[in-house]
């Protein structure tokens, strides 16, 4: 500040104000601890809710959904945050299918035990290649390069929510936004995956990454 | 005389009338939306969650998840500073018919708006100061800082750099930002981001007619390549012939019996263009604008449309952003502006005088985002300025009473800190320091930010900011007519504190709840010098206000938006005890917006209500309670949206107060007014 030469006056409601910010500090500090818990199993319903919508959005390729009868289905890898977020989703069918969920193990987990359990990953991945849709949970961080590598020109959908996500390959990645859910989308990825993604989706993207390798 | 005195018999009543209905419809609304979501619990979720999975991925958008969990390596900006903030967007303006950017400023909580009918000046929290042209609020579009440096004023009415229609989001925040932005975030720091090519699409025309032969059309492309290059080109022009207005004041033989004809026409138009490359932002902005002055300002001529003002401005904007794996976050930038007014007065014959301002700035900004452990957030950088060109002038065929030629340089530095020192406090401590005119200010802040819930935080808030004299201010004089310069003015400063209560009453419904107090030295102020009877600013007002405010704001499951608030303040001149001019003690706004059929048609109603405010003699401007109606309807036609707007729906006669130029102690505002709207969109 500027020194000014007058002297202040006004203190007593000065010091009022802040004995008043104070006060409500401490009372507030009493409260509950909150329940992050609650908070998170909110953040994915609404994430659920996502991916169920972007079933709409997006055109696999012909021999992935020949059959009319056979479901559509949404994977999960790794540590599932989602609980009984998908639990609705029984009774509303996309494109006139039905959406099944599969989950699956974490890759990161059985890498950790280390070569014998190559076999168990190798099966993990093979039946996640099913998938339409592949949520790869937060748990997979440090296995992302390896599912993506395992699932490479395959027409399956990768979302996932992990910073570097969409650099490693990914195609669809959320971020929060001042406490609100949005995603980025990288179109290279998806070209690669020979999957067309809708432009009312691409629309509503926070950010969409066309070339490969695109820094940020 | 008889007119003021009807006026303030009829005051009390009003006042209190309309007061106590918008709260009552602010009550019932929150009441309605509250209760019908927590009346129909879904199966296996929340009782108080929507099911999610029958809304869209645009209402998806908008659920508040009350986590912030990963170290978003976007959205992280400045202006998302520890405030209380409002964020208003496209939706909003859409689908209320919102025309100028004052339009949207008039519904956010704890600001108002003074039209003069030359220009329009941006009061908050109680603060609308006469021959403050907007210097006080700080306004940027992308980043870039409009405010011009002659007057330091960037103009919200006609005269605003882009089309509204061009805004995906305002970022409000109230209180002072100087120690990120340095002068002029005095009492609010305004962020406007504008859309991206990819947003448009295609092209876009609209067209626009309204009462008094008004015209507005606006042509805008917008295209992302797949190259990645993303452009969007706009240009609007409007024209409005304006009503034959009706002056108590001047109801004389002599001056037409206070009638003035075509005096109230204004023109002006705007160029946007906008070019994003991987890292690279390049914009542009221009506008142009006319106004015709009815109210025969500073003893000018009354019922001479030749009367008039011209406003240019524009500027060129070059950033570089980038984020290094989300460890360090640069942004760069480099600007250049400019600024041209010229004014004609006309005075009985053959006199008439000549008053212009030429601004020229460029300058250069850096900004640094560093993360230091899990827990600290760092920003620091720092911006220069040159002032090229502030020149000033005043003449006529008689002679030259003003040219005053001026260059400066400011430069400022920065530092903040977010410090999360637990899962549920967040500290925020920054300073600034500024060099303006060889003089220097630091102003710093500090934040408190407590999770007390899930669904609650408390923010305490301590700022400071100044706001250095601007050019007008130092050196403006007319050669003894009117006004004379001051060149030794100083900064003036103030301090505030806050503390801030946001709850979600559920999902989609947030509540605010703000106490303030705000205490203003050397506030620069229009005086009126005894000796000579010339107008000249001065540092002499200590001022305090003190106040509140309370809203709510959100989406209801059934598609209905509302926005509520209530504000209140008490600003008190400390040396005369008195409450500050135009200064309206509470302000009660209410908007909804609710579909009529689903995505299709939609009614968004707006009601505001001002309160009581004085005039430069004391007397005041009635507390009045405006109703705006706009219908809007989506895709009516294939590509085709088209919208309806009732302004002033009940034709209440209001005023704002005048300033010392006018005559008219209070200026009488437009009554009931229609204006319909055309878009189309080729893809």
């Amino acid at each position: 500040m500027i020194r000014s030469e007058k002297t202040k006056r006004n203190s007593r409601t000065r010091s009022l104000m802040l004995m008043v910010m104070a006060l409500i500090a401490v009372l507030t500090a009493q409260q509950t601890r909150a329940d992050d818990d609650e908070a998170s199993n909110q953040e994915y319903r609404v994430k659920a809710a996502f991916l169920y919508n972007f079933l709409k959005f997006v055109d696999w390729p012909k021999e992935k959904d020949a059959n009319d009868n056979d479901p559509i289905t949404i994977g999960v890898i790794g540590k599932d945050p989602f609980a009984k977020s998908f639990d609705p989703i029984k009774d509303k069918p996309v494109k006139n299918k039905k959406v099944v969920i599969k989950r699956f193990k974490s890759i990161a987990e059985l890498k950790k035990l280390g070569e014998t359990a190559n076999p168990q990953i190798n099966k993990q991945i093979e039946a996640a290649k099913k998938c339409q849709l592949l949520f790869i949970c937060r748990s997979e961080k440090d296995a992302l390069e390896d599912i993506f590598k395992a699932v490479k020109n395959q027409p399956i959908l990768t979302v996932g929510d992990t910073d570097e996500f969409i650099k490693t390959g990914g195609i669809i990645n959320f971020v929060t936004d001042e406490q609100k859910v949005r995603f980025e989308v990288s179109t290279a990825a998806a070209n690669h995956a020979k999957l067309k993604i809708r432009s009312q989706l691409l629309r509503l993207a926070k950010r969409v990454i066309e070339k490969e390798n695109e820094k940020e | 005389m008889i007119y003021q005195k009807r006026k303030q018999d009829c005051t009390a009543s009003t006042t209190d009338r309309s007061k106590v209905a918008l709260l009552a419809i602010i009550a019932a609304v929150a009441i309605a939306l509250t209760v019908p979501s927590q009346a129909a619990p879904d199966v296996d979720q929340q009782a108080d969650e929507p099911d999610y999975f029958n809304m869209s991925i645009e209402d998806l958008m908008r659920v508040n998840v009350g986590t912030v969990y990963s170290a978003s390596k976007y959205g992280q900006k400045v202006s998302e500073a520890p405030s209380s903030v409002t964020v208003i967007t496209a939706d909003d303006i859409q689908k209320h018919g919102y025309r100028t950017f004052a339009d949207i400023m008039r519904s956010i909580p704890g600001f108002y708006t003074t039209y003069d009918r030359n220009y329009t000046y941006l009061g908050v929290r109680g603060f609308g100061r006469p021959g403050d042209y907007n210097s006080r609020i700080l306004i940027l579009i992308d980043g870039y800082r409009t405010n011009e440096n002659v007057y330091g004023a960037t103009y919200i009415g006609g005269a605003f750099l882009l089309d509204v229609d061009l805004i995906e989001r305002v970022e409000i925040v109230r209180g002072p930002g100087s120690s990120l932005y340095g002068s002029s975030a005095f009492f609010a720091v305004i962020n406007i981001i504008t859309k991206a090519g990819r947003d448009i699409d295609g092209i876009e025309l609209a067209a626009a007619a309204a009462d008094n032969q008004t015209y507005k059309q606006r042509y805008t492309y917008g295209k992302q390549f797949a190259g990645g290059a993303d452009l969007l080109l706009s240009f609007s022009d409007y024209h409005s012939r304006g009503d034959k207005l009706y002056f108590d004041e001047f109801d004389a033989a002599a001056t037409n019996y206070g009638i003035a004809r075509h005096a109230d026409n204004e023109k002006h138009y705007n160029v946007f263009s906008k070019l994003i490359y991987g890292d690279f932002t390049v914009q542009g902005a221009f506008v142009w604008r006319q106004k015709r002055i009815p109210t025969a300002p500073w003893g000018t001529v009354f019922n001479d449309n030749r009367t008039r003002t011209r406003d240019k401005t524009g500027f060129l904007s070059v950033k570089y952003e980038h984020d290094f794996d989300g460890k360090l976050g640069v942004m760069a930038r480099a600007y250049y502006g400019a600024y041209h007014y010229d004014g004609r007065y006309i005075y009985p014959e053959p006199y008439v005088n000549y008053d212009y301002a030429q601004g020229h700035w460029m300058g250069t900004e850096l900004r640094f985002t560093k993360r230091l452990g899990k827990r600290h957030k760092l920003i620091w950088g720092g911006e220069w300025q040159t002032d090229l060109q502030q020149d000033q002038g005043n003449y006529d065929i008689y002679g030259i009473y003003l040219d005053d030629e001026r260059e400066s340089e400011h430069w400022g530095i920065f530092l903040q800190d977010e410090y999360q020192a637990t899962d549920k406090l967040t500290v925020v401590a920054g300073a600034r320091r500024d060099v303006y005119w060889g003089k220097a200010a630091t102003n710093p802040r500090l934040a408190v930010i407590y999770k007390l819930a899930r669904k609650s935080t408390l923010k305490l808030l301590y700022g400071e900011a100044f706001r250095a004299a601007n050019v007008y201010e130092k050196y403006y004089g007319d050669g003894g007519w009117s006004q004379k310069g001051n060149p030794g003015l100083s900064p003036e400063t103030i301090k505030t504190y806050e503390a801030v209560l946001e709850h979600d009453i559920h999902d989609n419904l947030r509540g605010t709840a703000s106490v303030f107090m705000y205490e203003i030295e050397d506030l620069i102020t229009a005086t009126t010098d005894p000796d000579d009877g010339l107008s000249v600013f001065q540092n002499i007002d200590e001022v305090k206000a003190r106040g509140f405010e309370l809203g709510i704001d959100g989406k209801a499951k059934n598609g209905v938006r509302t926005r509520a608030s209530y504000s209140f303040v008490k600003t008190e001149n400390q040396q005369t005890h008195k409450k500050l001019g135009n200064s309206p003690q509470d302000m009660a706004k209410l908007n909804i917006i609710a579909p009529i059929i689903k995505d299709k048609l939609f009614a968004a109603v707006e009601l505001q209500h001002v309160g009581e405010r004085e005039t430069l003699t004391s007397h005041h401007a009635d507390a009045f309670l405006l109703a705006n109606l706009t219908i809007f309807g989506k895709n009516i036609a294939k590509n085709l949206d088209a919208s309806f707007t009732v302004y002033n729906l009940f034709d209440k006669t209001y005023g704002d107060p005048g300033f010392s130029e006018h005559t008219q102690d209070v200026i009488t505002q437009n009554g009931r007014s229609f204006w319909a709207e055309l878009t189309y969109r080729f893809k």
